[in-house]
């Protein structure tokens, strides 16, 4: 559905993505992990448009979406969920998730998109007139996931989901993303701590200095396990 | 002072500071949300001014009554386009060319831009260079209320600058594209990954905030049945002083800001001897008490909302 091809990014002359191939197939969970500044925010940004790759493409359903500008790419079915949660803190959360439903253009849908959003997260229906700035942590990130699903994307772009919550609200976002995938909605979630996030992807991709270095594209125990100690070994090779 | 010399002194500072608040809310709404600071704003004011004063001789040739409601429908629709244009032409030719480029840089276009506008309606209006007297709309002089003397013109840019306060508000608070100027304020990029079309917000904000600096040159026009090339400066600066009182990027402080600034300024004319030589002093002392004492603004914290 999504798909990275032989993706290279700089800023300036500061090259941040080297040879970057990323697949990732539909109705699947794909996971990205990679610590600190390996470039996953980079390829984020490289998706969306918010930087023009130097060379390589990425296709999305099909289609070359390479360099063309954010609000485009997004209008062809892509959610994002922004590291840092990023929801607008002086809106409250209905007005949030109106905002999320951009590019989608019918009001009985983004109605029951509403609905929707508030039956998976009871929550947020309790806190509808409230600011979004003045809400706990885990109930910014359950607005964030709401809102990037508010106009019904084929792909959603998870960024570090679980940076800054408690480890029981991880959990629930976790179950959620899981929930939401099972229900059909392909997955590419980016992660630094990423064992948990492995645990469920069906692909994952281990990153560092710009460059993936390893990957599992089976959905199996042993080459999961594989990819875990790869992330294990370069982790503890960069600490010393 | 009797009571109907303070009443009329009420409404002449109301007249005014509503006046100063179209202006402020322009600069607010561009700092909030496109972050640049326009000093061509100021020239919004004087151009509304003299379309309103040349769109006069057109519409009577067309067969108008000078006075009449479609007239002044006529120059005041003419106004709010001649303000859209010029806002759009700053966004294509100066906002957008310069994004990503250093603050200071911007700064100094926009004030490169005003002297452009200032100097070319000097040179290129007939007999620029001279105040222009501004046609009355109304026969009557003042209205007589119980003792209190009310200019018609007044009263009508009170009320007008209320329906366009009015219509701005629903504007931004009730409609789905005021929803994404306010998400594009308050984080840009996130409102760019709900795919918000960020040139289009920053299109119709500049259109929206130069429109109401229009009119507000049409009402000084009518207030005061004079208008000159230069008017644009004094009146860019009473804005932003405005805008910066009630918080840049607060749109509600920035009319409480013009509102301020207005009736300190009717108060010091009318109260100090000799008071109106310093009217224009009162909004750069504002400025500079502000910034040293509540660079927020007078709503403090508060004013950090963005629009």
């Amino acid at each position: 559905m999504l798909e990275l091809i032989n993706v290279f990014t700089a800023y300036g002359s500061v090259p941040v993505l080297k040879n970057v191939s990323i697949e990732v197939p539909e109705g699947s969970i794909t996971c990205l992990l990679g610590s600190n500044g390996a470039g996953k925010s980079t390829t984020i940004n490289t998706i969306l448009g918010f930087v023009k790759p130097k060379s390589g493409s990425v296709i999305f359903c099909g289609e070359d979406i390479t360099g063309k500008a954010t609000e485009t790419i997004v209008h062809k079915g892509i959610g994002v969920v922004p590291e840092g949660r990023r929801v607008f803190p002086k809106m409250t959360v209905e007005e949030n998730l109106l905002v999320g439903a951009c590019a989608c253009k019918d009001k009985g849908k983004i109605a029951q998109n509403i609905e929707r959003a508030y039956t998976l997260f009871p929550r947020l229906a309790e806190r509808r007139t409230q600011n979004a700035g003045t809400m706990s942590g885990g109930e910014q990130q359950m607005l964030a996931i709401s809102r990037a699903l508010m106009s019904d994307p084929k792909i959603l772009l998870l960024d570090e989901p679980s940076l800054g919550l408690a480890p029981l609200v991880v959990n629930d976002i976790f179950d959620t993303i899981a929930k939401l995938n099972k229900d059909g909605t392909t997955v590419l979630l980016i992660e630094q701590n990423g064992f948990k996030a492995l645990e469920m992807a069906h692909r994952g991709y281990l990153m560092q200095k710009g460059e993936i270095i390893a990957c599992c594209t089976e959905n199996t125990g042993e080459a999961k396990e594989q990819l875990k100690a790869a992330y294990l070994r370069h982790h503890s090779g960069e600490a010393k | 002072m009797t009571i109907e010399l303070i009443v009329q002194q009420i409404l002449n500072a109301l007249g005014l500071g509503i006046m100063y608040a179209l202006i402020a809310v322009g600069f607010t709404l561009f700092f909030g949300v496109i972050e640049v600071v326009n000093f061509a704003h100021g020239e919004v004011f004087m151009l509304g001014a003299f379309v309103a004063l040349l769109s006069g001789g057109i519409l009577t040739s067309i067969g108008l009554t000078m006075g009449s409601v479609p007239y002044f429908l006529g120059i005041l629709v003419l106004v709010l386009l001649t303000g859209s244009i010029f806002g759009i032409l700053l966004e294509r030719f100066i906002v957008r060319p310069m994004r990503g480029a250093p603050d200071i840089m911007t700064l100094l276009i926009t004030l490169g831009a005003s002297i452009i506008t200032r100097e070319a309606v000097m040179l290129f209006v007939p007999n620029g260079r001279n105040p222009q007297p501004f046609p009355k709309l109304f026969d009557v002089d003042s209205i007589n209320i119980g003792g209190v003397l009310i200019k018609p013109e007044t009263i009508l840019c009170i009320i007008l600058s209320a329906v366009l306060i009015s219509g701005l508000y629903y504007i931004i608070e009730k409609t789905t594209f005021g929803r994404y100027i306010r998400a594009t304020a308050q984080d840009r990029e996130a409102a760019m990954m709900m795919g918000i079309n960020v040139k289009k917000v920053f299109i119709i904000t500049l259109a929206l905030g130069s429109a109401l600096g229009a009119v507000a040159g049409l009402m000084n026009g009518l207030s005061y049945g004079i208008i000159k090339f230069n008017m644009g400066f004094a009146a860019g600066i009473k804005g932003f002083a405005a805008a910066v009182v009630g918080g840049l990027g607060n749109v509600y402080g920035a009319i409480a800001g013009g509102m301020l600034l207005g009736f300190l300024e009717i108060f010091v004319v009318s109260t100090v001897p000799d008071g109106s030589s310093y009217q224009d002093l009162i909004s750069f002392v504002i400025v500079i008490l502000c910034l040293v004492f509540r660079p927020a603004g007078i709503f403090g914290e508060r004013a950090y909302e963005k629009v």
